[in-house]
C-alpha cells in the first residue's frame, strides 16, 4: 500500500482537497494506521497553534500615528463624460436663462424707446422763443427748426 | 468605539482616501493587534514588532491611493507587514533566532484554572512558541498566516505572492518541520 505524500494529508486537514482526491484519501485512511496517526498529529498541531495566546501591543497605535499622517491631497474625481455633462446642466441652464432675460429686457428697452419718442410739443417747451412769440435772435430760431 | 466603527473596511478606506484621518484610525484600531502578533512572531522582538507595525500602517496610508476595492484590505495589509519584516531582516537588524523574551512570557494570560494546570499550559505554550521560533522564516510566516490568522490558501498566496501549489506544499513542509521541533 502506497501512502499519500504529507502534502495531501496536510491539504486534507485544511479541507483543501478536491472531492475526488478527498474520497480517495479517505478510502486509504480507513486501512492505514500510519496515515491516521499523522493526520491526528496534524490536527493536534492546528489546535495547539490556534490556542496560543496572542501577544498584543497594549497601546493605542491609532493615536500614536495621528501626528504622523500627512494631510492627503484632495483626490480628483475620475473623469466621467456623463458626469461632466450632468455637471454642466445647472450652469448651462443658468447661463441660458440669463441670456434670455437679457434679450427680453433689451427688447423691452428697445421697443420702449421706439414708442416713447418724445412728442414735439414737449421739446418745444425748451424753445428759447415761447410758442407764438417773436424771434429775437434769428440764429437761435433757425437752430430750433431742425429740432423735433 | 470609534465614530466609524459601523462602517466596513471599504467604506473606511474610501473616507481615508478623501483625507479623513479618523477613518484610517478606525482601520488601525481594527487590525493593529493582528499585524502586531504576526510581526512579533516573525521578528521575535516586541520593540521591533511595534515599530514595524507602525511602519506598516504608515506605508499603507501612503499607498492608500493605489488601493483598489478588488483587493481585500486584510491581505493587502499583511502583504505590506510581511515585506516590512523581510526588509528589516535583510537589513541585518536581526537574522538569528532570539528566544522569547521574559516579558513575552509574563504577558501571556493563564487560561488554566489550577496552578498545576496553569504551569502545564504555560510550558506547552512556551514549548510551541519556542519550536515555532526555530522554524525557517518562510515556514514560520506561512504557518502564522494559516493557523493563527486562519487565512485561506488563496489569501496566503496573495500575501506571500506565491502560487497555490507552493502554498500547499510549503504549509505541509512547515507543519512537518514544526512537529519535528516540538517537545515530546
Amino acid at each position: 500500500m502506497t501512502c499519500p505524500p504529507t502534502e495531501e494529508l496536510s491539504a486534507y486537514a485544511d479541507h483543501m482537497l478536491e472531492p475526488g482526491e478527498r474520497a480517495l484519501l479517505e478510502r486509504h485512511l480507513q486501512g492505514c494506521r500510519t496515515c491516521q496517526r499523522q493526520l491526528t498529529e496534524l490536527g493536534a498541531l492546528q489546535q495547539a497553534l490556534r490556542a496560543l495566546p496572542s501577544p498584543a501591543p497594549g497601546i493605542d497605535l491609532a493615536s500614536r500615528l495621528e501626528g504622523r499622517l500627512r494631510p492627503r491631497p484632495q483626490r480628483r474625481q475620475p473623469r466621467n463624460w456623463l458626469g461632466d455633462w450632468t455637471g454642466w446642466v445647472p450652469t448651462g441652464l443658468a447661463a441660458g436663462m440669463a441670456l434670455a432675460s437679457g434679450v427680453w429686457l433689451g427688447g423691452l428697452l428697445l421697443s420702449g424707446a421706439a414708442t416713447s419718442t418724445r412728442p414735439a410739443a414737449m421739446v418745444r417747451v425748451f424753445d428759447p422763443v415761447p410758442p407764438g412769440g417773436l424771434c429775437a435772435a434769428t440764429e437761435l430760431c433757425r437752430m430750433t427748426k431742425g429740432m423735433p | 468605539m470609534g465614530i466609524f466603527s459601523h462602517l466596513n473596511d471599504d467604506e473606511c478606506i474610501a473616507r481615508a482616501q478623501r483625507g479623513e484621518h479618523a477613518a484610517f484610525s478606525e482601520l488601525v484600531a481594527r487590525y493593529q493587534d493582528r499585524i502586531y502578533r504576526f510581526l512579533v512572531r516573525l521578528t521575535r522582538s516586541q520593540d521591533d514588532a511595534l515599530e514595524l507595525t507602525q511602519e506598516t500602517f504608515l506605508s499603507a496610508y501612503e499607498a492608500l491611493e493605489r488601493w483598489r476595492p478588488e483587493a481585500r484590505f486584510t491581505t493587502w495589509l499583511f502583504h505590506i507587514a510581511r515585506n516590512q519584516a523581510f526588509d528589516w531582516l535583510r537589513r541585518g537588524k536581526r537574522v538569528e533566532f532570539v528566544a522569547l523574551e521574559e516579558e513575552d512570557e509574563i504577558s501571556l494570560p493563564d487560561p488554566a484554572p489550577t496552578p498545576d494546570a496553569a504551569l502545564e499550559t504555560r510550558q506547552r505554550f512556551h514549548g510551541l512558541e519556542h519550536a515555532l521560533a526555530r522554524l525557517p522564516t518562510e515556514h514560520r510566516e506561512i504557518l502564522l498566516l494559516r493557523e493563527i490568522e486562519e487565512m485561506s490558501y488563496e489569501d496566503i498566496a496573495t500575501v506571500l505572492d506565491i502560487s497555490l501549489g507552493t502554498v500547499k506544499s510549503r504549509i505541509a513542509r512547515a507543519r512537518t518541520g514544526l512537529l519535528e521541533k516540538m517537545p515530546r
